[in-house]
């Protein structure tokens, strides 16, 4: 198995609508590797997620998980998978353990590998104090703990995870993140999505950026990361008068100007800045070659608008 | 079949936790008719009842004071339901606990001769009574008034000797016209005629076994709404499954469900002062009649949780259908005081397919074969909506 995820132009657009949600996606994810899918909301990745889990059928495209055709082979591709849904989805009046076990069995795990299998997912996530605790008891960030460890099941070859960080405290957030890290190094392949671009730069080594129904990136973190070595982002006082921008413009083509904030991707800040100083504009704030995900991210984003 | 088994297990253990603690559903499927059998019981016993411990109350007032006037109270009073009670005054509104009042005007010998127009005494009853209750008691009125008038014109027209006229006086008294009256099954009771919660209990039974819709919606609509649901599929769980489990578990809810309420009938109820249940051992012919409810319950309850949408629309239409289906299948009020039209329309309830099934084990006493009709047509209903219920659940699935 080379690659856990393979996705072939893969289409889809939703009855009613005049847009396409994926325009054509490719995307080959390495065994072993821990992949993140980043995107603005409405970017088509909650389409991608639900055609990968078998929820949709795409209008054309091919996907595979590991070898296994969705097409023709959806429950053996959703058996080699642990899949953590945006919706935790437990059964509440059971508690973290009969979950697991029910879970569990509905897995295809029997007697005393389903319950090893639970208590690996229980120690692993941290769950122990609350084994007995009823689902519906939990806080938001327990019960992601639970969602988690209901993926981790069985050791599954490839987790998906959709944004299994959202609304958990920190300390829920940092045992997750851990707890995929040392899956991942155990050699699991991690397909995670998140709107916290931090999580992703600290779990993933690749990326693929999906906007507007398209792949707008997808490689390496560090080459990602690289995107935003030669950027300048400055905040400004104030939104600039329209004469001013129509000047930068002219002169600093592929820059950005959106509301107070200016981007350009430049090996001359000094003069970008100069520029700014000359047309007497106040300044709050100035970045320049900061190698975050989020830079580059907002910089991709930019890029593609200006496409 | 074998690769399901631990899955249907699990979902099963699922179940039956789920209900346990779920203190809202068990109220609904267990107090709640616990309490209807033991206020309906008690509340129809008089009505339902051949002799009536509670007596109605009944005012006289008597002008004449004449050996018929006399008479007249004396046999009426003879009847165990009524107590007579003299008033000296005639202009008082009548007001409860009175039902009605007799007024016998001075000179009820001459009024009772046959050239008589004139009313022989004046009643008043209460518009509020039943209009059982007050027919009842006129026909009594007017049967001890006829055999009066018998005595009158056999001694005062006729000019009779004292011992004819004894002879018509004793041969016209209600006791002195014997009827043979069968109920079959009757034998196997204790009572002739079958009381409140000979009644009740049957009724009361099928009704609530139907109110396992609400546990049930209240758990598929919650594990669709939590995404339960999408997580079984995607885990490759069927929908076979996931509804297949709750067969077991919610049948025998409703099979204990009946059972508890025929052991408050047969001996709760008597201890609070109501009719005991007779069941004289009939307990296991009452088995098939009792699956077969829970089976049509359970499939009409699976239908209308899978196809609402949220719990308040389940409760909703749960409960309406099972008031109407109640209300036609002869829970509330018997199908037979029913105008034909709707007598014919009680025939496409369940609950009145039910409840005959029942009252033939408890009422008339058949064999237990005799229930046959109605537990497949039972079987059948619960087959159909839970098929039907099937298909809408695979939609979630796939």
């Amino acid at each position: 198995m080379n690659n856990s995820l393979t996705i072939q132009g893969v289409k889809k657009t939703y009855p009613h609508s005049d847009t396409a949600a994926l325009a054509g996606i490719d995307l080959s994810i390495p065994a072993g590797c821990a992949f993140g899918l980043i995107g603005p909301n409405g970017a088509g990745k909650s389409t991608l997620i639900r055609l990968i889990l078998g929820l949709l059928k795409p209008d054309a495209g091919r996907m595979l998980i590991g070898d296994h055709d969705l097409a023709s082979a959806l429950p053996a591709a959703r058996r080699i998978c642990g899949l953590a849904p945006q919706d935790p989805g437990f059964f509440p009046l059971l508690t973290v353990a009969e979950n697991l076990r029910t879970f569990g069995a509905a897995a295809g795990l029997r007697g005393a590998a389903l319950t090893a299998a639970v208590h690996a997912a229980i120690e692993s996530t941290e769950l122990s104090r609350f084994a007995h605790r009823r689902a519906d008891q939990l806080s938001g960030g327990v019960r992601q703990r639970l969602n988690v460890s209901l993926a981790l099941l069985g050791h599954p070859p490839i987790l998906l995870l959709d944004e299994p960080t959202a609304g958990v405290d920190a300390e829920s957030r940092r045992l997750i993140l851990d707890v995929l890290r040392q899956e991942n190094q155990r050699g699991t392949t991690v397909i995670y999505t998140s709107h916290y671009l931090t999580e992703v730069e600290q779990l993933c080594d690749r990326v693929a950026l999906i906007d507007h129904g398209r792949v707008r990136f997808e490689g390496q973190l560090q080459a990602a990361l690289a995107h935003a070595a030669r950027l300048l982002v400055v905040r400004l006082g104030s939104p600039p008068p329209a004469d001013m921008v129509a000047r930068w413009d002219a002169r600093w083509p592929g820059g950005d100007i959106e509301h107070d904030t200016l981007t350009l991707e430049t090996d001359q800040p000094v003069e970008a800045l100069g520029q700014l100083a000359q047309d007497g504009v106040t300044l709050r704030s100035i970045e320049y070659g900061t190698s975050s995900l989020e830079a580059a991210y907002f910089h991709m984003r930019a890029e593609v608008e200006l496409t | 079949m074998t690769n399901r088994l631990p899955l249907l297990t699990a979902l099963m253990h699922k179940e039956l936790r789920g209900l346990l603690r779920d203190p809202q559903g068990l109220l609904v499927l267990f107090l709640m008719p616990t309490i209807f059998i033991l206020v309906m019981s008690l509340a129809l016993r008089d009505v339902m009842s051949a002799h009536q411990s509670t007596q109605q109350r009944l005012q006289w007032h008597d002008a004449d004071q004449s050996y018929f006037s006399l008479e007249l109270r004396e046999r009426l009073g003879r009847s165990e339901r009524l107590r007579i009670e003299t008033i000296d005054q005639t202009d008082q509104p009548l007001t409860p606990p009175f039902f009605g009042r007799v007024e016998i005007a001075q000179g009820l010998a001459d009024r009772l001769h046959p050239d008589n127009q004139e009313p022989l005494v004046r009643v008043t009853l209460d518009p509020a009574y039943p209009v059982a209750g007050s027919s009842l008691f006129l026909t009594e009125l007017k049967g001890v008034l006829i055999s009066l008038r018998a005595e009158y014109i056999t001694e005062d027209v006729f000019g009779a000797p004292e011992a004819e006229a004894a002879l018509v006086r004793r041969a016209t008294r209600p006791e002195a016209v014997p009827v043979t009256v069968d109920y079959p099954g009757a034998a196997a009771r204790s009572e002739a005629l079958p009381d409140a919660t000979q009644q009740s209990v049957p009724a009361w039974i099928v009704f609530a076994m139907f109110f396992v819709v609400f546990p049930l919606s209240t758990s598929i609509l919650g594990e669709r709404r939590e995404g339960t649901l999408q997580r079984l599929a995607l885990l490759n769980a069927s929908h076979q499954s996931v509804l297949a489990a709750k067969v077991p578990v919610y049948l025998g809810v409703t099979v204990l469900q009946a059972s508890l309420m025929l052991a408050m009938g047969v001996w709760v109820v008597p201890l609070l002062g109501g009719e005991a249940l007779q069941l004289s051992g009939r307990w296991l012919a009452l088995l098939p009649i009792t699956i077969a409810t829970g089976a049509a319950a359970l499939g009409v309850a699976l239908l209308i949780a899978v196809l609402a949408r949220t719990s308040a629309q389940a409760t909703t239409i749960g409960g309406a259908v099972n008031l109407v289906l109640g209300a036609l299948g002869g829970v509330m009020v018997p199908t037979l005081v029913m105008p034909e039209e709707l007598q014919l329309a009680g025939l496409l309830s369940p609950m009145s397919w039910a409840l005959d099934g029942y009252w033939d084990i408890i009422l008339r006493h058949t064999p237990v074969q005799s229930t046959l009709p109605e537990c497949l047509a039972l079987l059948a209903l619960g087959a159909s909506t839970y098929a039907m219920a099937a298909w809408r659940l695979r939609q979630d699935f796939s």
